[in-house]
């Protein structure tokens, strides 16, 4: 499963996902839910993703790779000021 | 009572904790310790153990060796953090709790660096002011064993976006499960706010408070203080958005100058002056800017835990998560190397629930512990580690103070009507047929107000345009539609973003001085500390009429010990 969403892709292998809900259990932007037809983690707000990879590190099974695909969208440092 | 139970799922107990991090777990912890018959109740969004700020610390808990001078401590955070606006009562009496704080979390059992005969092992600054002390990754699953053991009572995936009061008395919350969105009743004698601030979506980085409790609180009446000081300011690696820690003095531009030197020399911290520099440099051809991290620095090495690798100073579960970063960063972007490129972040951050020494809100049977009163306390003494420091101290001090509360007072009367209006509003977005959703909030608040010409480097206009914008974003809070639980509790988590939002442009706007440290309060229209019309904390409370209202409180300079030179006592109006 891939899922891809705004700067974000999650590769989920589901069929290794081992049950153990340790990234429903970590993640503090509720990225993840159980899908009972799936019988398996997937991540249904992906969105909701700050790249702290804390569900990946936590994850028994090794089962998915977050892959960020933009850490920053643009530079502070570059965009010009408003007005005075 | 019956009312009630068709309404949703009642909970009765004594004390009534909303969040579930180091600030909520600790207050739990020491209540039971000051009378193990007390029923306490622990309610988080997210699962009791792995949910909160502190799951995400892990880089040093702020120490103290007791032949460091607190007088010292003191001077320096109010030359160098509060500038006079500190509460120098909060701020003795926090650093004098430093030590027994930490002793009292390594009694609770979470993993704090320590020497073989069980005593805090402490690593000093440079400067000699304070320490850090080593602590594990995951301290908030440690104390949620100890909780469990002394018979806490926890409460994971329920929501609370309201607070019930009985004659103006805090008596319990209501909110939601995040997996079945079913209502939830709670009422208790005494009630604590541990839920964080707001950091407004994805620009706070991954340290994330949506100002529930904030807006619950100031919708009861709770008084807000110091919101203005708001802009937390880092330095951050390109390759992963996360902070290089205590690189403060080491940052170059392209030409390889050490611009550190050149904007902000000799700082224990990021300060704002950096970040307008880096700025420059940019904008000026110079960059990108790096991190030299071979420079032999001594807050590099303190702040940033180089040369600690076996020591407990970095604990292995925050090395592993730390390898996680930097092996996304080598894979997918630019490995991180010894010379990073660097950019700024920005942390817009509301905390600013108005407390007093006791951790008590302006609001009775209602207290704020952790980030969400971190400014409204005032002692403006944050450095790093203090996050943890400050919420484990506050949580405690909570405790003591509602555990002799609950001795005097009941439960208190629900109001059925007042739990079916809040009911109503709580569910309503599922009622709407709309194309408005939360994400549509984020995103304009990222637009109008992440830029450092309004976060930073702030001016009547610039303020002026923001809050605009907000009035305009307010127009779509009641057309936010949402169909799961995940997405209702977004709308209410946009809204109350929103008005914290404008809690800190409102303040902003009033203050016509520059002032403050790490938080700076910049204002380009009026760049200097005005000592003698701005020594007092601006308070915002909600009036009558649900308008916002702003007033002063003067600092009581006449009788702190640190006063700014030459300050002199104002003379009364006639």
């Amino acid at each position: 499963m891939v899922v891809i969403r705004d700067d974000v892709k999650f590769i989920v292998d589901t069929d290794k996902c081992c049950g153990c809900r340790h990234c429903i259990r970590t993640c503090q932007e509720d990225v993840w839910r159980w899908d009972a037809e799936l019988n398996c983690a997937v991540p249904k707000y992906a969105e909701e993703c700050v790249k702290c990879y804390q569900c990946e590190v936590d994850c028994l099974g090794h089962c998915f790779e977050i892959v960020p695909l933009v850490v920053m969208m643009s530079d502070p440092l570059e965009n010009t000021m408003g007005e005075a | 009572m019956t009312d009630m139970k068709e309404m949703g799922k009642v909970y009765t107990s004594d004390i009534l904790i909303v969040g579930g991090s180091i600030a909520g777990l600790s207050n739990a912890i020491r209540a039971k310790e000051n009378n193990k018959d007390l029923d306490i109740l622990v309610v988080d969004r997210g699962i009791i153990g792995w949910s909160g700020q502190a799951a995400k610390a892990g880089n040093g808990i702020l120490g103290r060796r007791k032949e460091q001078s607190v007088d010292d401590f003191m001077e320096f955070s109010i030359k160098n953090f509060g500038e006079y606006l500190n509460d120098q009562d909060f701020l003795r009496m926090h650093y004098e709790g430093i030590i027994d704080a930490d002793n009292t979390l390594l009694s609770w059992g979470v993993n704090l660096s320590h020497n073989e005969d069980g005593t805090l092992k402490t690593f000093p600054l440079d400067n000699n002011l304070w320490c850090q002390v080593g602590i594990e990754l995951y301290n908030i699953k440690s104390l949620r064993k100890k909780a469990l053991e002394l018979g806490v009572r926890l409460l994971s995936c329920v929501q609370i976006f309201e607070l019930l009061t009985d004659n103006g008395r805090v008596i319990g919350a209501v909110g939601f499960d995040t997996d079945h969105m079913k209502f939830h009743i709670f009422n208790a004698k005494a009630v604590a706010l541990a839920t964080n601030g707001a950091d407004f979506k994805k620009m706070g980085g991954m340290f994330m408070g949506y100002g529930n409790g904030l807006a619950a609180a100031y919708r009861v009446g709770a008084h807000m203080r110091n919101a203005e000081f708001s802009t937390e300011v880092d330095v951050v690696s390109k390759a992963t958005y996360t902070p290089v820690y205590g690189c403060c003095n080491v940052v170059h531009n392209a030409l390889g100058e050490n611009i550190s030197e050149k904007y902000a020399p000799n700082r224990v911290e990021v300060s704002p002056e950096l970040v307008l520099g880096m700025y420059k440099e940019v904008q000026e051809g110079r960059g990108p800017c790096y991190a030299d991290l071979t420079i032999p620095d001594p807050i590099l090495m303190e702040i940033g835990a180089t040369g600690h690798e076996n020591d407990m100073r970095i604990w292995p579960d925050k090395h592993r998560w730390v390898e996680r970063m930097h092996e996304k960063a080598a894979k997918y972007g630019v490995p991180l190397g010894d010379k990073p490129e660097v950019t700024v972040r920005m942390n817009l951050q509301a905390e600013c629930l108005y407390v007093d020494k006791e951790q008590k809100t302006t609001i009775e049977g209602l207290w704020g512990s952790g980030k969400i009163s971190g400014m409204g306390c005032a002692y403006i003494g944050f450095v790093r580690g203090d996050g943890l420091g400050y919420a484990l101290q506050s949580g405690i001090r909570a405790a003591d103070s509602m555990s002799e509360y609950v001795k005097t007072h009941d439960l208190g009367t629900i109001d059925p009507a007042q739990v079916a209006a809040l009911k109503e509003k709580i569910y309503a977005p599922l009622n709407r047929n709309t194309n408005h959703y939360p994400a549509e909030i984020f995103s304009q608040i990222e637009d109008c107000a992440f830029h450092i010409d309004v976060m930073l480097a702030k001016s009547e206009k610039r303020i002026k345009r923001v809050l605009a914008q907000i009035e305009e974003m307010k127009k779509i809070v009641p057309l936010l539609t949402a169909n799961d639980p995940h997405t209702l509790a977004k709308c209410h988590e946009a809204a109350d973003s929103l008005l914290c939002l404008e809690f800190i442009f409102q303040a902003a706007l009033m203050r016509k001085e520059s002032r403050g440290g790490r938080y700076r309060h910049l204002r380009v229209d009026f760049p200097e500390r005005d000592d003698v019309n701005w020594l007092n904390w601006i308070v915002i409370k909600q009036g009558e009429n649900g308008e916002m209202e702003l007033f002063t409180e003067d600092v009581p300079m006449e009788r702190y010990k640190f006063q700014p030179e030459g300050w002199t006592p104002r003379k009364k109006a006639e």
